[in-house]
């Protein structure tokens, strides 16, 4: 018993927990053995456990212990595996883990983990929410996700009355599923249009767009914007005349996805996790625009879209109200990892947030850069003036200065 | 995305709304009552009314030009509420001369009849809002409509009347019908301008959300255009109001407007000035109730305080 506490205690997120914690996660492990080839859950099973490493090796895409290695292994012990056990309402498992030698875990109930955790008020939490993190992020390795956004040389011409206007050329980048992509540019660079795009709203001239593999606009091809991609608009969309609660309730109901009894229950339950709770009743123009800018974002997400395209969505809010916007949006992509498609001309919140920062040209809009964002997730405030951070801020300045000179420079040839 | 959820992001929590004291309906109307009591604007506006028939007085009693032809706002009041002789009384001091007023039944046959006419023709041109909503949804229908609707619209109701009375042969068809006209373009064009001043990010938003066309028109459409609905229904009463008097001074027998001709015809001023006082004030208590009716229907732009 006294040498598992220890043992526990070395593993990295309980390493803050208290002595009385270990003792009752002590009680309530399982020491299993499986021999090698032995699969220790599938993809689909209900998740029970989660399990500690104590001998051996396991396939797993993801490796979040702590001491990781590279080549999708789980293999040092006191490493973690079996994440979808802790998180609440976690139907399936989400990999498939095999022994690759003959392998001890420590099995440890998911249900009742969670329970000592709520009882730890000191450290418990921050565990719980670590867990989550970590298990969003597993979730990210899985290649079947879907919300994988590829656009192909899109283009776009405007032809009002004979002036050919080319707001989009030859376009390309790849979002994968769940990642979190930013397009900077000077203003008119045709970031909206690609948004729209993507949306459903408006068509290309060339090129084409797919989602999952599907595609959703090419020159020709009817447009079709559906939940499965959900606009969270510039100047805020929330339908004045309905409360809170008819505006979050409004997609599911009205896709017959489900009665109304419960998709209020679900609205609720949510909004009282995301700290919505004593709003519902109210109409948007009572509420404050940070506020508003969160339910909208809530209304997005209980339609369950494979992607969230946001236009510039904190642009009218004040610096203070944007910060907090920025984490709470964070907050929710740990935990929701959906693909993201946003839409900035601020860099620093660009690079806060992404995992790829698309830096656009000025018209025509093209792709001028992509920079890849390293910063490790959960991102904090702190990393803003990380060295890394200044690096890449450093990066994405040159690639727009330069553009948003070029705009400039024509703005000024056009009142010429 | 509500599955892995597990715990409630620490953003900062909603103030939970303030819960209001209880009060009786009784005692909010009498705080209401006493508020408006200690407002400028409720003495005021009773000052400006005060002024304006003290304004008529003096007008009358120096014999302005063009007043002179008045009666003296203290002689109507007199008619209006004095009986009739031998109602009552024979003193003459205590009668009036012309017996229209409150006392007499012509009053209230005079409102009962205009009331009914106004009702009838607004009740009419409500058939406005769907035709005017419908516009508004389908390009095709308002291409369609639109044009006719242009062209008849300028003509004013006045000259509707030998049509109208050709058409209806009887006495109170053509009357509802002038009143029915002026009215209805006014809803329809106005419904119409409401689903135009929709934004069009909620037709995207909603597109967005999984709509179909049929929900748009309910969820988007109708409730969008609502403020501009209420204008329209606001304008159309008014425009109502004045062919009704225009249609009774022609082919009427009893109502308000005739009354106001008949007056006219006998030279009878106190009685011309009861009837045209009368329009107003029915008039505006019309209004009172359809405005109370605009912000019951519109709580979502009353209660932000916007004015509707």
């Amino acid at each position: 018993m006294e040498e598992l506490i220890r043992f526990l205690g070395r593993v990295e997120i309980f390493k803050d927990c208290g002595r009385g914690t270990l003792e009752k996660i002590a009680g309530v492990c399982e020491e299993k053995r499986f021999g090698r080839g032995a699969i220790v859950y599938r993809t689909g099973d209900a998740p029970d456990c989660f399990y500690v490493l104590k001998q051996g090796a396991v396939s797993h895409p993801s490796v979040v212990g702590t001491r990781g290695s590279d080549d999708g292994l789980v293999r040092s012990p006191a490493d973690l595996f079996g994440f979808a056990a802790v998180v609440e309402e976690m139907k399936r498992r989400v990999f498939t883990v095999e022994c690759l030698e003959d392998t001890t875990v420590y099995a440890i109930n998911g249900a009742r983990l969670r329970e000592i955790l709520k009882m730890d008020p000191a450290t418990g939490y921050a565990v719980m929410q670590r867990l989550a993190g970590l298990m969003a992020k597993a979730q990210g390795f899985v290649p079947a996700r879907s919300g994988s956004l590829s656009i192909r040389h899109a283009g776009k011409i405007y032809d009002p009355e004979g002036i050919h206007v080319v707001a989009v050329e030859d376009c390309s980048f790849e979002v994968p599923a769940g990642g979190l992509c930013v397009v900077v540019g000077p203003s008119g660079c045709g970031k909206t249009t690609l948004l729209n795009t993507i949306a459903g709203f408006d068509n290309l001239t060339s090129g084409e767009v797919h989602l999952d593999g599907q595609l959703i606009a090419a020159p020709g091809r009817e447009l079709k914007p559906g939940p499965d991609r959900i606009v969270v608009f510039q100047q805020g969309a929330l339908f004045p005349w309905k409360t809170v609660l008819d505006n979050v309730t409004y997609g599911p109901i009205i896709q017959r996805k489900m009665k109304k009894k419960e998709a209020v229950a679900q609205a609720l339950a949510l909004m009282e996790k995301v700290g919505l709770a004593g709003i519902e009743s109210q109409f948007p123009g009572e509420i404050s625009s940070g506020m508003r800018r969160r339910v909208e974002i809530v209304r997005a997400l209980v339609n369950d879209p494979k992607i969230l395209l946001l236009d510039e969505p904190f642009r009218a809010l004040d610096a203070l109200t944007k910060s907090v916007m920025h984490e709470y949006l964070l907050e929710l992509y740990d935990l929701s990892h959906k693909t993201i498609f946003f839409i900035t001309h601020d860099l620093e919140e660009a690079i806060f947030l992404a995992d790829l920062v698309v830096i656009m040209t000025t018209r025509p809009g093209r792709v001028k850069k992509l920079i890849a964002v390293d910063l490790p997730r959960p991102r904090t405030y702190r990393m803003l003036s990380s060295k890394r951070f200044l690096e890449l801020k450093q990066q994405t300045i040159e690639g727009v200065h330069e553009e948003a000179l070029k705009a400039f420079e024509a703005g000024e040839r056009e009142l010429a | 995305m509500a599955k892995i959820l597990t715990k409630p992001l620490s953003a900062p929590r909603a103030e939970a709304a303030e819960q209001p004291v209880a009060y009786s309906r009784r005692r909010i109307l009498w705080l209401k009552t006493k508020k408006a009591l200690t407002e400028r604007y409720f003495w005021l506006g009773l000052l400006g009314i005060f002024a304006f028939f003290v304004g008529w007085d003096f007008a009358y009693r120096f014999e302005l030009p063009r007043m002179e032809k008045l009666e003296s706002p203290l002689y109507t009041f007199r008619e209006f509420t004095l009986p009739p002789r031998g109602a009552l009384t024979y003193n003459p001091a205590f009668e009036s001369k012309w017996g229209y007023g409150i006392w007499g039944t012509a009053w209230y046959t005079d409102i009962g009849m205009s009331v009914w006419r106004i009702s009838q023709a607004f009740a009419w041109s409500l058939l406005g809002i769907p035709i005017g909503l419908l516009m508004g949804w389908k390009r095709s229908i308002r291409d369609f409509v639109f044009a006719p609707f242009e062209l008849m619209r300028p003509i004013p109701p006045i000259s509707w009347v030998p049509l109208a009375i050709v058409m209806f042969p009887t006495q109170e068809a053509p009357i509802v019908f002038l009143c029915t006209i002026a009215s209805f373009f006014a809803v329809t064009l106005n419904t119409l301008l409401g689903v135009d001043s929709i934004d069009p990010v909620y037709f995207r938003a909603a597109r967005c959300l999984g709509s179909s066309e049929w929900d748009i028109f309910r969820h988007v459409i109708i409730p969008g255009a609502m403020p501009f609905i209420f204008t329209g229904m606001l304008i159309g009463l008014g425009v109502a109001w004045f062919s009704l008097v225009g249609g009774e001074i022609i082919a009427g027998t009893w109502g308000l407007g005739y009354r106001t001709m008949d007056a006219y015809m006998n030279v009878a001023t106190p009685q011309l000035l009861i009837a045209m006082f009368t329009i107003g004030f029915i008039g505006m208590l019309m209004g009172v109730g359809l405005r109370m009716l605009q912000r019951r229907a519109l709580a979502w732009k009353a209660k932000t305080g916007e004015s509707i």
